[in-house]
């Protein structure tokens, strides 16, 4: 049933209102209020019925502000369980605008996902990349600035060639809608648009550039919305598009290859989305009802565990003030809890059993086993491994182990703790009735991933790995480096381009000014003084030494006749005209 | 790996494959080829470590790591 109602755009809506009336309300209640806005805006969701619309005429067309289904409101609900999550761990900030960062990044993903039509689906995304790299530039350093701006300037590329992909797509189709796309030049361009989003290789190195330069609870709320968002328009947009299986394959091995050589924490997490939305945008590319599932499930558990994954981190960088392997160590005895709920979203992104990533990254895996595609699910269990070797084993050893630095971390807030126990339930829980979690999914699921088989292969594969990692732990030891990723392409060129071009075009700038400006003075003078151009040369030269008035300034006095001459010239002209007057009265008539 | 680590290695891979197939009925086993093989999900897992921790050193002598102000060198942009 089809259900016109302006009640299931209202969540978005409050997000937005509360982000605009926060700054308003007195500064000791705004983290609560923060918290509260979350939990309405999730319970709101929860009201909603899958069908009903809100449709808004605008110009020629309708625009289909929300559509209410299964799919978008998977993600929805998981949207809004991080905003809380996010909410409770900044609990202690006193920074209210990341608050309101955080609401209309929020606000905005969630309109993402309801969006019906292209036009509200771009205007959402707009937001939701200007929103978000507010919580990357609130870190407030040189190197944030620079990474929020590279951020922004890849989000602002990937919008526009979305904008024409959708201008094109209209245009051919006279249709506003957003549903499922044929392989067009349109469809193309706006995939390549949501592709910078999912961050696709190339195209990602925006999100390890600047997500570990984020604030330590923006980061958070970025782990969450932007690349999720992403992968739910892949899977309106593109569901069974094969490109998309090899790309999301590619994408889950080369992070877990670049996070084994990473040093910074933050980095390697980020590392692992690229990774993690592998396996979603392989799920999308698959198409078939399972890999939906799969894809939206990864997604759901993933945004759970990395936000938690990104809490734990952030925890760890708030009492040491330290993000790199190479400068952390021995912090078990201090943050052995931080520990313990690391490991816990550790354990599920690497799909232990119990945990939520065992049961969301198996129905993935499952769908490809279905479609009999035995090289993906090869190459997604391989990046399964290499998962598990970083952020399961090698970044914790490094940061809770190892060396010990002397470290003196400093007392971390509640709220920190607070939301990385709920995120740890969260996961358990999923873990432990994944039916329960599956009956969120679009489509009805049969898998049952607690088999002997699966449970032995994931124990297997992983007890493997371990005994590697341990025998080769100082071979893989980290190093105190930075990692050249596809960013290269367009940092290193940069200072290049900024001397070649920028300050080319500059000094050409410049340098026609200063001839305008040399010009105009030249002007000046001559009208102050335009004899100087019939005086001798020499005599010009020889007048710059001497004083300014004699040089420059034109005094009338000197050059104008004096007034004795006129009076002698009208008294001459009178006295001939009197005297030729008597010479003609005396002689003529 | 040396030796001493490569000779313990290849020992718990092969008791454990010898007690998984005695021990464990054949349901437990999945049903892509792979699982049917004795030992291939856990030597999979072994040489694919080996394997994504070699690749990664290549990277990296391939001059994919470099110094952290690799960038700041530059001017400032």
């Amino acid at each position: 049933m089809i259900e016109t109602t302006m009640f299931s755009a209202i969540p978005a809506v409050l997000l937005f209102g509360g982000g605009i009336l926060l700054p308003l309300m007195p500064r000791r209640i705004r983290s609560a209020l923060f918290v509260f806005l979350t939990i309405t805006a999730f319970f709101l969701l929860s009201r909603l019925e899958p069908g009903a619309t809100f449709i808004l005429p605008f110009l020629d067309y309708q625009l289909v502000i929300t559509r209410v289904d299964r799919l978008s409101l998977a993600f929805g609900y998981v949207f809004m369980l991080v905003a809380f999550l996010g909410a409770v761990y900044s609990f202690h900030l006193k920074d209210t605008s990341q608050a309101v960062a955080a609401l209309f990044y929020a606000g905005s993903a969630l309109g993402v996902v309801f969006a019906g039509d292209w036009l509200t689906l771009y205007v959402f995304w707009e937001i939701m990349a200007i929103s978000s790299v507010w919580l990357i530039w609130s870190a407030r350093n040189a190197r944030s600035a620079r990474a929020g701006m590279r951020y922004l300037l890849m989000h602002l590329f990937g919008g526009l060639v979305l904008l024409a992909g959708i201008l094109w797509h209209v245009s051919e189709t006279g249709s506003l809608l957003f549903n499922r796309l044929e392989v067009t030049g349109p469809a193309a361009l706006i995939l390549i648009g949501f592709g910078v989003n999912a961050a696709i290789p190339p195209l990602h190195a925006w999100l390890v550039d600047a997500y570990p330069e984020a604030t330590i609870t923006g980061s958070v709320f970025l782990s969450a919305f932007t690349t999720k968002a992403a992968v739910y328009v892949l899977a309106r947009g593109f569901p069974g598009w094969e490109l998309l299986v090899a790309a999301g394959t590619i994408m889950a091995l080369y992070g877990v290859v670049f996070a084994l050589v990473e040093n910074d924490i933050r980095r390697i997490l980020a590392y692992h989305i690229v990774s993690q939305v592998g396996y979603m945008v392989a799920g999308v590319g698959l198409g078939t009802e399972t890999a939906i599932n799969g894809s939206t499930a990864h997604a759901f558990a993933h945004i759970l565990y990395k936000g938690q994954l990104f809490m734990a981190t952030g925890a760890v960088l708030f009492a040491t003030g330290r993000r790199k392997l190479t400068d952390l160590g021995g912090l078990a005895a201090e943050l052995q809890w931080v520990l313990t709920l690391y490991m816990i979203a550790a354990l599920s992104i690497s799909s232990f059993p119990l945990l939520s990533g065992f049961v969301s990254k198996a129905l993935v895996i499952h769908a490809a086993e279905l479609e009999h595609r035995d090289w993906t699910v090869l190459f997604l269990h391989a990046a399964s491994v290499g998962t598990f070797l970083s952020v399961g084993l090698k970044l914790p050893y490094f940061t809770w182990f190892g060396g010990s630095r002397a470290l003196r971390p400093a007392g971390l807030p509640a709220g920190m703790y607070v939301a990385m126990i709920i995120a740890a339930a969260a996961n358990i829980v999923i873990g432990l009735r994944p039916q329960l979690f599956y009956r969120l999914l679009p489509f009805p699921v049969e898998y049952r991933p607690y088999t002997a088989a699966h449970l032995l292969e994931t124990l297997e594969l992983l007890g493997f790995t371990g005994l590697v990692f341990w025998f080769l732990r100082r071979q893989i030891a980290p190093r105190a480096a930075l990692t050249l990723d596809f960013d290269w392409f367009y940092r290193k060129p940069a200072p290049w381009l900024w001397r070649h071009v920028v300050v080319g075009v500059d000094q050409l700038f410049a340098a026609a000014e200063s001839a305008m400006l040399a010009l105009t003075r030249w002007l000046i003078r001559l009208a102050r003084d335009p004899f100087a151009l019939a005086r001798e040369p020499a005599h010009r030269d020889k007048g710059h030494g001497t004083a300014r008035a004699d040089r420059h300034t034109y005094d009338p006095d000197v050059y104008r006749p004096p007034v004795g001459t006129l009076v002698l010239v009208v008294i001459l002209c009178f006295v001939l005209l009197f005297g030729w007057s008597l010479v003609r009265t005396v002689f003529g008539a | 790996m040396r030796t001493r680590e490569s000779i313990i290695a290849t020992v718990v891979l092969a008791l454990w494959i010898v007690a998984e197939r005695l021990l464990l009925p054949d349901e437990a086993h999945g049903d892509s080829w792979w699982s049917q093989v004795p030992g291939f999900v856990p030597m999979f897992g072994l040489v694919i470590s080996l394997v994504l921790i070699a690749i990664a050193k290549t990277l990296a002598r391939l001059g994919l790591l470099q110094d952290e102000p690799y960038y700041d060198r530059d001017d400032d942009v």
